[in-house]
């Protein structure tokens, strides 16, 4: 990000709230407010943001805005805090979406279409989508399916974090190159698999065929905002399950957990 | 003919509508409860049911049109009631509660000092939890809401009423 780049959006209107900067972002059919406590940390936050985001006038965004609360730590630093208002921006962008139905999921796309893999945060999903890529698979997301009315599903794609630590990445991999065409990318794709594997340390995978029903029920719970909206959420997810093949289990060692779930495709 | 509701035979038992959104999944019917942040799994008969009580029909007109047995409608009534889908009489007063349900397990608890045990098949969402509270010479046994706090099945305590969770929703 080029410092020019930042004053562009201070050009283009931020705003000021308790000594914030503050930032309206359009993403997804959402339009959030970020306040951002210093340059240098909008700086930071802006590559960070996700694909596709446009500046729009804070007037336009809707619910509270995005903050920095209070020190998560003694040593909280500029990019720490990036790191923060990216991820609850991202959140606030799922939750209020108007347009989109959020899984919590990783996603990938074999040929024309997505392998979707619900689970919530830190429950192993970039590991396992990082799994997949390197045994071949396109990269759509690591955190967030993006699901349509149709039911197709489009990319959340980011800077992978494998994270040991609420909100602070031990690393990053930029998985920009494994995207799938742009075609892809811009039309969204049908689920082919949806696949819910706990991680277990240890074991091996096992994953059994899942009713439609069940699939469902596992699915709403990892619905950002399903309670402010569970009838478009019903709707959304019920196409998704067109899918022919949903699977529930269990998984260990990534490498071997991606391997099996290629298999089953 | 039917059981604990015998002697009602002129209730017309009315289901809950407002505050839920519902999808049909198969044969089967989904209901979110948005006041209660659950969703609950009606099989086809339970579904059957709900969707005929609408207050003009009593018990054997529902067991006919849903072409079920009257066991079938009792059992689907009393899931209903213990799940808040709630079923009142003609009169607007609940014919099977979950106050009543719980009512049951809160005297076994309050007449002594007891060894509670939440018999919990909180695996399966939507399903109520069984529970058997036993001690000072009472048993109840039965089934029992899940609207207190959305955790499964855990131990029960005695005071004013069963203090235990007993979600076997799926808490949303």
């Amino acid at each position: 990000m080029l410092i020019s780049d930042i004053d562009l959006i201070l050009e283009q209107g931020t705003g000021s709230e308790a000594g914030d900067i503050t930032l309206g972002v359009s993403c997804l059919g959402s339009a959030v407010a970020v306040g951002v406590p210093n340059r240098e940390c909008l700086e930071l936050l802006v590559p960070l943001l996700p694909p596709g985001w446009k500046q729009i006038g804070i007037e336009r965004t809707s619910g509270e805005p995005v903050r920095w609360q209070s020190p998560m730590r003694p040593e909280t630093t500029n990019e720490s805090i990036a790191h923060y208002l990216a991820s609850q921006l991202e959140y606030a962008i799922a939750e209020r979406s108007e347009t989109f139905v959020f899984l919590h999921a990783g996603v990938v796309v074999v040929g024309e279409e997505a392998i979707i893999l619900p689970g919530e945060s830190h429950a192993g999903k970039s590991t396992l989508v990082a799994a997949l890529v390197k045994q071949g698979a396109a990269y759509f997301s690591d955190e967030y399916a993006v699901i349509s009315s149709e039911g197709r599903v489009f990319p959340f794609p980011r800077q992978i974090a494998m994270r040991n630590d609420l909100y602070y990445p031990v690393g990053r991999t930029d998985l920009s190159h494994a995207l799938p065409e742009e075609s892809i990318v811009a039309s969204g794709c049908r689920a082919a698999m949806i696949v819910f594997a706990k991680y277990v340390p240890d074991s091996v995978c096992q994953l059994e065929p899942l009713d439609r029903t069940s699939a469902l029920i596992e699915l709403c719970q990892n619905t950002v905002g399903f309670r402010a909206r569970p009838d478009m959420s019903f709707s959304y997810l019920d196409r998704l399950l067109d899918c022919p093949r949903i699977f529930k289990g269990q998984r260990g060692d990534a490498d071997a957990a991606a391997s099996r779930i290629l298999a089953l495709l | 003919m039917f059981g604990i509701l015998s002697r009602k035979q002129s209730v017309r038992p009315v289901a809950r509508t407002d505050g839920l959104s519902i999808t049909l999944s198969g044969d089967e019917t989904l209901v979110y409860d948005r006041e209660r942040f659950v969703i609950r799994r009606l099989d086809a008969d339970t579904a059957r049911v709900w969707k005929l009580a609408d207050g003009t029909r009593t018990l054997a007109m529902l067991a006919d049109d849903a072409h079920l047995s009257a066991k079938a409608v009792e059992a689907s009534l009393a899931k209903l009631a213990a799940w808040d889908l709630a079923l009142v009489d003609s009169l607007g007063k609940s014919f099977v509660t979950r106050r009543r349900l719980i009512g049951s397990a809160a005297g076994a608890v309050a007449a002594g000092s007891f060894i509670a045990r939440a018999a919990a098949s909180c695996a399966n969402a939507g399903s109520p939890c069984q529970f058997q509270i036993t001690g000072g010479g009472s048993i109840a046994t039965g089934e029992i809401d899940c609207s207190y706090g959305g955790l499964c099945c855990g131990t029960v305590g005695g005071s004013k009423w069963v203090a235990g969770y007993y979600d076997c929703g799926t808490p949303l």
